[in-house]
């Protein structure tokens, strides 16, 4: 078949001005921005992919914890430094409690809780403690 | 009655007109778009196209080492976020980056030469 000679202007009068001519324009137009739209959605993924992998590279698996120390970031706003005090004061409400109980002897442990003042009988059972309540 | 005949006869012949513009466009933009990828082997046949919204369609057809006709005809269909391609009614498959890359320059190429050779009068 001679393509040539198919769509000669004089073959097909006015036949370039019509809804057939139109739409293959537009479908032209449209496949080839959508071609270059997914090349670029691509490349993005590609980029994004990339970026993970060097991510995941450099960063150690799981988190990575301080002991015994607060990170307050420069930027961080107040309700976070809240927490960060209430924390700290949890620390030093529970650091006291265990210096008083580093003080205290077993005899007044065992005098305060009402029950047998005779070290040589401890371990104090249960039914003691049951029984004492 | 007869009248009805023919306005159906018209119609049809009216539609049948249509699409055979159609296809003869979609034909004449085959061979143009044949003509992106450098010269075809004597004996050989190379078309490619757009066949709609979201098809391309490369046509290609050659005379091997032992005489023997060979025909390919791949498919790509192409999405927002990406691009499948089938060959001869096989499976879809994901074009890599750079035959994407390679199909969106011809894409480009395909969509100046055709708005400009055979369009042009329309713009």
């Amino acid at each position: 078949m001679n393509y040539d000679n198919q769509l000669q202007p004089e073959q097909f009068p006015g036949a370039y001005i019509t809804p057939e001519v139109s739409r293959r324009m537009e479908n032209v137009h449209r496949l080839a921005n959508l071609t270059a739209q997914a090349l670029n959605n691509m490349e993005q993924g590609e980029a994004l992919h990339t970026d993970r992998s060097l991510f995941s590279n450099r960063l150690p698996v799981g988190p990575t914890l301080i002991p015994h120390k607060i990170i307050i970031p420069d930027d961080i706003d107040g309700k976070l430094v809240g927490i960060s005090s209430q924390a700290q004061n949890i620390n030093a409400l529970r650091q006291k409690a265990q210096e008083e109980a580093s003080k205290l002897d077993r005899s007044s442990i065992i005098e305060h809780l009402g029950l047998k003042k005779n070290l040589n009988e401890f371990p104090i059972q249960y039914e003691d403690l049951e029984r004492r309540a | 009655m007869l009248k009805k005949l023919f306005d159906g006869l018209t119609a049809k012949s009216r539609e049948q007109r249509r699409l055979d513009l159609y296809r003869g466009l979609i034909r004449h933009e085959a061979k143009i778009g044949g003509q992106l990828f450098g010269l075809v082997a004597p004996g050989g046949r190379r078309e490619f196209f757009c066949l709609d919204e979201n098809t391309w369609v490369w046509h290609e057809e050659w005379v091997d080492s032992s005489s023997q006709r060979q025909i390919k005809t791949t498919r790509y269909d192409v999405r927002p976020t990406g691009i499948l391609k089938a060959q001869d009614g096989q499976q879809y498959q994901r074009v890599s980056l750079d035959e994407a890359r390679r199909l969106n320059q011809a894409a480009q190429a395909y969509k100046d030469k055709v708005f400009n050779e055979l369009y042009s009068f329309a713009r």
